[in-house]
């Protein structure tokens, strides 16, 4: 190299967490898919170290976007790893996105969720709204109405040709739906076992999708 | 010799494409360019307004840019360790 080097300056970030925020800003220069939770995570660190602003709402938004990998769609990191992300947005003061992985974390049971170092640094304050957020959404399901099927078939004014009338939701519905409580939980029920009769089981169906639908218009975000 | 010249170089961001070097702490080197440094982070911006003054030994009136320059970055005891031309050394 001729003359004198340029000036240089020692960070604490490794090279690929260095690399990836870099992208970022440069031009001509790719931006990467990040295949792991932790580069994402370390990189928007970075980013909020150093005060780009810029890079942390782009990178915010990559945690709660899907990612093409080798020619697959794989599922955004909120929905893969959902606290954990809730942690990291949250504590970055990233609204849409703590409040898109608030609502994922429905979808794990909290108390059995993967450990890491945000979680277990996450304050009580964040965890409370979380536990919040899941009551209220069981809350709204416990609603009577929901609780009881009704078997009048579409067309006809009498109930369902088996006999019955009402039917309460079977045991191991409702622990699936308290379990993770989310439209995409109640749409996607296993109903054959709980009502063998066909025409119970559609009434079931219909009911259930009337449900998940009401509860999308309710809390707004399809789940 | 420079700790710059141990590094390697990553060949994303080689020696042609920057005016000033991002040494990661696992010794990579990336030439960047100080522009973009700037008008990206307010903390290197004002690194880089604060650079001129050091490499001058007037800490007196760098003073109220590192203090900024330290409020902006929130990890300051993470904050970039040095900052040397290499014509001092």
């Amino acid at each position: 190299m001729h003359g004198l080097a340029p000036p240089f300056v020692e960070v604490s970030e490794d090279a690929m967490t260095l690399e990836a925020l870099l992208s970022f800003i440069h031009p001509n220069v790719p931006r990467p898919t990040f295949v792991s939770l932790d580069n994402l995570i370390s990189t928007l660190r970075a980013a909020q170290k150093y005060a780009m602003d810029q890079v942390v709402l782009t990178l915010g938004s990559e945690l709660v976007r899907s990612r093409v990998v080798d020619g697959k769609v794989l599922p955004s990191f909120a929905e893969t790893d959902p606290l954990r992300v809730f942690a990291v947005t949250r504590e970055l003061g990233l609204q849409t996105e703590s409040q898109i992985a608030a609502v994922a974390t429905l979808n794990v049971n909290l108390n059995s969720a993967a450990a890491s170092a945000e979680v277990d640094r996450m304050p009580t304050m964040f965890y409370r709204e979380v536990v919040r957020l899941r009551k209220e959404r069981k809350d709204w399901l416990k609603t009577p109405k929901w609780w009881t099927i009704s078997m009048h078939q579409p067309g006809q004014t009498s109930h369902c040709p088996c006999g019955t009338r009402h039917r309460d939701i079977p045991d191991s519905v409702k622990q699936a739906i308290r379990k993770a409580p989310t439209s995409t939980t109640i749409r996607n029920l296993d109903l054959a076992a709980g009502f063998p009769c066909l025409r119970c089981q559609g009434a079931a169906r219909r009911h259930f999708a009337n449900m998940a639908a009401a509860y999308d218009e309710y809390f707004g975000v399809p789940v | 010799m420079s700790p710059v010249l141990l590094g390697k170089t990553s060949p994303t961001f080689p020696s042609s494409q920057g005016d000033f070097i991002l040494q990661s702490c696992d010794k990579v080197n990336f030439y960047v360019w100080r522009l973009v440094l700037q008008l990206s982070s307010a903390v290197f911006g004002d690194m880089f307004e604060l650079a001129p003054k050091v490499a001058a030994r007037d800490y007196s009136t760098s003073e109220e840019a590192s203090v900024r320059a330290r409020r902006r970055s929130r990890h300051s005891s993470e904050s970039p360790r040095t900052l040397s031309p290499l014509s001092q050394t």
